[in-house]
């Protein structure tokens, strides 16, 4: 049963593909009655509870096990509310367990099913092969110019795509018609989640019938705001279609990084609709998965986090919490310097050393985060020794490669299921361990250590395989080796080496860069394509004296660049920025696109993305409308200044390097 | 048992008191006080404390736990045995689900206070905040006096140039 969508209502309906290609798709209904379980503290007050509950609802004694331990308690079946009502009723101090799970993930996990695959077996298969129609469709028109739709582009593949054109009501009649005669599983289009809704509205507004939903019916998913890493993102609202896959293009990570191959295996692994793994962050995703792990394993998983760490003499807390380690790079360029890459070396760490919430207390079980985490990582190993062949695996790669990232950030995650800063903090002490002895292992071998972060050494020395296998031997992780035949880590603004920022070339003739302008998703295009010219012309040297010679060349290109400012499009010079906040205290760029945004009946939201043409920079004037107004080139000028300040860092060092003679 | 937290502040097991005052004048404490190396002290932080880091290492030898979510903020109070007890109040532990136990953390917080001094800190006023103070016995507002360094232009004219916490002329209201 290849499954294509499940949505949880009065029971479980699940979409159900016929298995050759082409074939139709059914709904088929299963009752499901939602339950969860608790224990009460032992007073009067809890028999007085249990025997009110028992008037309302179907309630047992049962045994609850968690990855810790197992014990008495009850079994209830009733909605969320209900268990809401129980912790009040307790002061909070009941226990409650499987309160939160989704219906159709529950529904799968306690089946041992899970969507998009026929067998089980296949679950953590490199498979990109589906029995999926396709269909992309694009509305040429920003969704905030507000206008009629009066032209859209669809495609359903390389010979079958075209455009419907016409007055807003005739063009989403022959849309909804398209879309009922190629009746496609899987519709991919940019903006989606905005369009959707907005579509649907027109519709009604025209008396035309949809065709999106293949029975009428959408799920509704709220926006909101969140802190991830550090930053303020926004998850817009959405409509989503029953019994039919739509993929927000612009704005889904899943597709962004995976592609359908991507989204399917995540939905695969947690056990949840594409429809829905779509929309969620790697963070949701490897939470679903493990929390779909544990049902699957009859363990019970805590609706709140209220087991705290234990106490620590604040001395002890702050040698045991201390991060990645870093080794400084003094800020230089650098010939022929190797690479050591530690693959997935946390979730790595996580399996090697057995580290799990029970297990910081039990060390001799094994843990449920490796038990879980094992095959991922072994499907992430397959897929990154594949993907060099087979191009069409990257993305399933690219997927895995963002969940076994998060799986370590997600440990030491407030909401965690099963999370635990215990686990975050041995996972780094491990690291640390690893980073250091690999360290002392590459000087022994004779080599220099040019640099160091989290993961990742660079050295000068020979011979590499040697040391690669050495450290592999140690740290029983496997790593990866570039090769460059020059690299710059660029200054701090004290001067001292940036830990992220550093560009180079490898043996390959790839620029390798990381932190610098062109880089950052704020630079504007116009400098982001003048620095990649820069860059470009100088993969032809192959050795700090070759660059250095490529100088003035390099010189020419970004004069050049300099007063072409001036013939720039406007489009070339949005900057683009992600806000984490809507109330400024002083005057800058954000706030007055903010309040022009505000002006046009957009109303931002801290982790929404706004674009704007800075027109003075002295009075942080700007334009939100694309062609309005002349943008400050000056502005312009500067940004381009610092972008060629990273290059220009290099070529002094290089010229330095000539002058000594080396 | 009383302790001084402050010259201006006393605070005494059995009251649970609520401070509002710049990051300094407890940091001050805390690294001077004697009193809190005697005492079994715990400090109860949230996701992020801006006072941790600022505390001398000679003087780390006080309990530290971290409440990450309302509901382990619950568990620490109700469980905590120590003289005293300082909570540095993170208002982000009572977003979405956890705003639902504020009203029974500022139960646990009353609670504590039967056996210990419970101190409930925070840098500035939030909702939250004010809403565990309610059950306080004593709150105590510091307001920082701003000093202006002002500076007299080419064109005569006056123009703040910068704005700072005068830590002398902090100014107490109970």
């Amino acid at each position: 049963m290849w499954v294509l969508d499940a949505v949880h209502r009065d029971g479980i309906s699940l979409w159900v593909k016929g298995k050759k290609k082409g074939a139709g798709v059914s709904c088929t209904n299963h009752p499901f009655i939602p339950s969860f379980s608790f224990t009460l503290p032992e007073d009067r007050e809890s028999s007085n509870l249990i025997a009110g509950l028992e008037d309302h609802f179907s309630i047992e004694e049962t045994k609850i096990k968690t990855i810790n331990e197992s014990f008495s308690g009850y079994r209830i079946e009733a909605p969320r509310q209900v268990a809401d009502i129980i912790e009040k009723e307790t002061n909070y101090q009941s226990k409650l367990y499987n309160v939160d799970i989704r219906g159709e993930q529950r529904f799968f996990a306690e089946r041992n099913t899970v969507p998009c695959c026929s067998d089980i077996n296949e679950r953590f298969s490199v498979t990109t092969d589906f029995p999926l129609s396709v269909i992309t469709l694009k509305i040429p028109q920003s969704f905030f110019d507000k206008k009629p739709i009066n032209k859209l582009f669809f495609k359903q593949n390389e010979t079958e795509a075209g455009d419907i054109t016409g007055t807003e009501p005739e063009v989403l009649s022959s849309l909804f018609a398209l879309i009922g005669e190629l009746n496609p599983d899987v519709i991919l289009m940019p903006s989606a989640d905005l369009w959707l809704p907005e579509i649907l509205n027109r519709a009604k507004r025209y008396d035309l019938e949809d065709s999106f939903s293949r029975n009428g019916k959408y799920r509704r998913i709220m926006g909101h705001s969140y802190w991830s890493y550090g930053k303020v993102e926004y998850r817009g609202a959405a409509y989503v279609p029953d019994g039919r896959i739509v993929i927000d293009t612009a704005q889904s990570f899943t597709y962004r990084e995976g592609g359908l191959p991507g989204v399917l295996l995540c939905s695969r692994l947690a056990g949840l609709s594409p429809n829905y793994v779509s929309r969620f962050t790697p963070g949701t995703l490897i939470s679903g998965y493990e929390v779909y792990e544990a049902v699957r394993r009859g363990l019970a998983i805590p609706y709140r986090k209220d087991e705290p760490e234990k106490e620590r003499l604040y001395c002890d807390i702050r040698t045991s919490d201390r991060g990645g380690m870093m080794f400084k790079p003094v800020a230089n360029i650098y010939e022929n310097v190797y690479q050591i890459d530690f693959t997935s070396m946390y979730p790595s760490i996580i399996v090697n050393y057995n580290l799990s919430p029970e297990t910081l207390t039990k060390p001799g079980i094994k843990g449920f985060l490796p038990q879980v985490l094992e095959p991922v990582l072994n499907l992430r190993k397959e897929t990154k020794l594949r993907k060099k062949e087979d191009p069409s695996v990257s993305g399933i790669d690219s997927i895995l490669k963002w969940l076994l990232v998060v799986c370590f950030g997600y440990t030491g995650f407030k909401n965690a299921k099963f999370g635990h800063i215990g686990v975050h903090e041995a996972i780094t002490r491990h690291s640390r361990d690893i980073l250091i002895h690999s360290k002392e292992i590459a000087e022994v071998e004779g080599f220099l250590i040019i640099h160091g972060i989290v993961d990742c050494l660079w050295v000068k020395g020979k011979p590499v395989s040697l040391l690669k296998k050495r450290i592999e031997e140690y740290a029983k992780i496997p790593t990866e080796i570039e090769e460059y035949n020059w690299i710059v880590f660029l200054p701090q603004k004290d001067g001292t080496g940036s830990y992220t920022r550093y560009f180079g070339r490898l043996t390959s003739s790839e620029i390798k860069k990381r932190g610098v302008l062109s880089r950052r998703n704020d630079t504007p295009d116009y400098v982001r394509n003048a620095q990649n010219d820069l860059f470009e012309a100088m993969r032809s040297a192959v050795s700090i004296n070759e660059l250095f010679y490529l100088s003035p060349v390099l010189r020419e290109i970004y004069e050049k660049k300099r007063e072409e400012v001036y013939s720039q499009s406007h489009e070339n010079l949005l900057i683009t920025r992600k806000v984490s906040t809507i109330k400024y205290r002083h005057r800058c760029a954000e706030a007055s696109a903010i309040a022009k945004y505000n002006d046009h009946g957009i109303f931002i939201k801290p982790g929404m993305e706004i674009q704007y043409i800075v027109s003075d920079h002295k009075k942080w004037e700007v334009e939100i409308d694309i062609g309005e107004g002349e943008p400050d080139y000056e502005f312009y000028k500067k940004i381009l200044d610092k972008a060629w300040e990273e290059i220009d860092f290099a070529l002094r060092k290089a010229g330095l390097n000539e002058n000594m003679g080396e | 048992m009383r302790f001084h937290l402050h010259p201006l502040i006393t605070i005494e097991t059995g009251l649970f008191h609520a401070i509002i005052s710049p990051g300094e004048i407890i940091l001050e404490s805390i690294n001077n006080s004697n009193e809190f190396q005697r005492f079994l002290f715990l400090y109860i932080s949230g996701n992020y404390s801006s006072l941790l880091t600022g505390i001398n290492r000679n003087v780390g030898h006080f309990y530290v736990q971290r409440a990450f979510t309302a509901f382990q903020l619950l568990s620490i109070l109700r469980e905590a045995h120590h003289t005293i007890i300082f909570l540095e109040h993170d208002p982000s532990l009572f977003d979405g689900d956890g705003s639902s136990s504020l009203h029974e953390v500022a139960r646990a917080l009353k609670h504590a206070a039967k056996e210990a001094a419970v101190i409930l800190y925070s840098r500035a006023d939030n909702k939250t905040f004010r809403y565990l103070s309610n059950s306080a016995d004593r709150v105590f507002y510091f307001i920082p006096q701003l000093k202006y360094q002002d500076h007299k232009h080419e064109s005569g004219h006056s123009k703040v140039e910068k704005q700072y916490f005068d830590k002398s002329q902090a100014k107490l209201i109970i």
